[in-house]
């Protein structure tokens, strides 16, 4: 539901419940009671329906994960001028949508992956607040980075598949399939962000706009 | 207090919750859907829960 129609139903949700709350009486006629009902219980339970889908949607955005102040330099590092960092040059080419970049390479793809990306998402706030915050480049992934994410979109393209980087030894390629050889820690993709590189570095940004800068 | 009173204070409780909610779409930002999942459906959720209630005993004392 997009977020214009979800603030139009709460909203409207709230001017009824203000009218039942504040109008005396309203409530004594058939009609009052109807509008009681609708007012107190259907729409609010809608405007909760629509409030957290849009909450949920919100949280996908590259805006929403650079909110935190200790995300603003893994932004930063979307803007590399140089094409080896693998997530600059993935932003940058539109090979992961620029407003969803973060959500699209550190979300599981299984049935259970925005899921378990919402609750690590609570455990950083609570870590924010609470807990003793560590510097950016500290920062760690809780597992080693996944090939499915790669795969994802990369299995099956012709350039991944012939590659002969892909073929340096004959059963590469199959080891990369089945995980056994990781595209990152393997050394062969693992210049990622980087941001102790980004004192020194150039940086690109979209002269045509429509991206964070 | 009478069922319409019960009733008036559900719907203020409901229109804080719904107003908590509201607020918490204006943001982007992780706190806010704290705001919206810790503030603002407990408070609405107490709300109808009162509204309920009040629909309960006001049938129960309509078939006494």
């Amino acid at each position: 539901m997009p977020l214009p129609i979800t603030l139009t139903i709460i909203g409207l949700s709230l001017a009824l419940a203000l009218l039942v709350g504040f109008r005396k009486g309203i409530s004594q006629s058939r009609e009052g009671k109807m509008l009681a009902f609708v007012a107190l219980l259907v729409l609010p339970v809608v405007s909760v329906w629509g409030g957290f889908e849009a909450h949920m949607d919100r949280a996908t955005s590259t805006q929403f994960c650079l909110s935190c102040h200790i995300m603003s330099e893994y932004g930063q590092s979307l803007h590399y001028d140089d094409k080896s960092y693998i997530p600059a040059a993935h932003y940058q080419n539109n090979r992961v949508p620029r407003d969803h970049a973060c959500y699209t390479c550190h979300t599981d793809y299984g049935m259970f992956g925005t899921v378990k990306a919402k609750f690590n998402g609570l455990h950083h706030i609570f870590v924010q607040y609470f807990g003793t915050v560590p510097k950016p480049e500290d920062i760690k992934l809780y597992k080693p980075f996944p090939n499915e994410t790669c795969l994802h979109c990369h299995l099956g393209a012709r350039k991944f598949e012939e590659v002969n980087g892909h073929h340096k030894t004959a059963d590469m390629l199959d080891k990369v399939k089945s995980g056994k050889l990781s595209c990152i820690s393997s050394g062969c993709h693992d210049t990622i962000h980087e941001v102790r590189d980004l004192k020194d570095s150039k940086f690109w940004y979209d002269p045509n706009g429509g991206e964070l800068k | 207090m009478t069922t319409e009173d019960k009733l008036r204070r559900a719907s203020l409780i409901i229109a804080l919750g719904l107003l908590l909610q509201f607020l918490s779409l204006l943001p982007l930002h992780p706190l806010a859907f704290i705001a919206f999942v810790g503030l603002g459906i407990p408070v609405m959720g107490v709300g109808v829960i009162i509204f309920l209630l009040t629909l309960l005993s006001h049938a129960e004392s309509g078939n006494k």
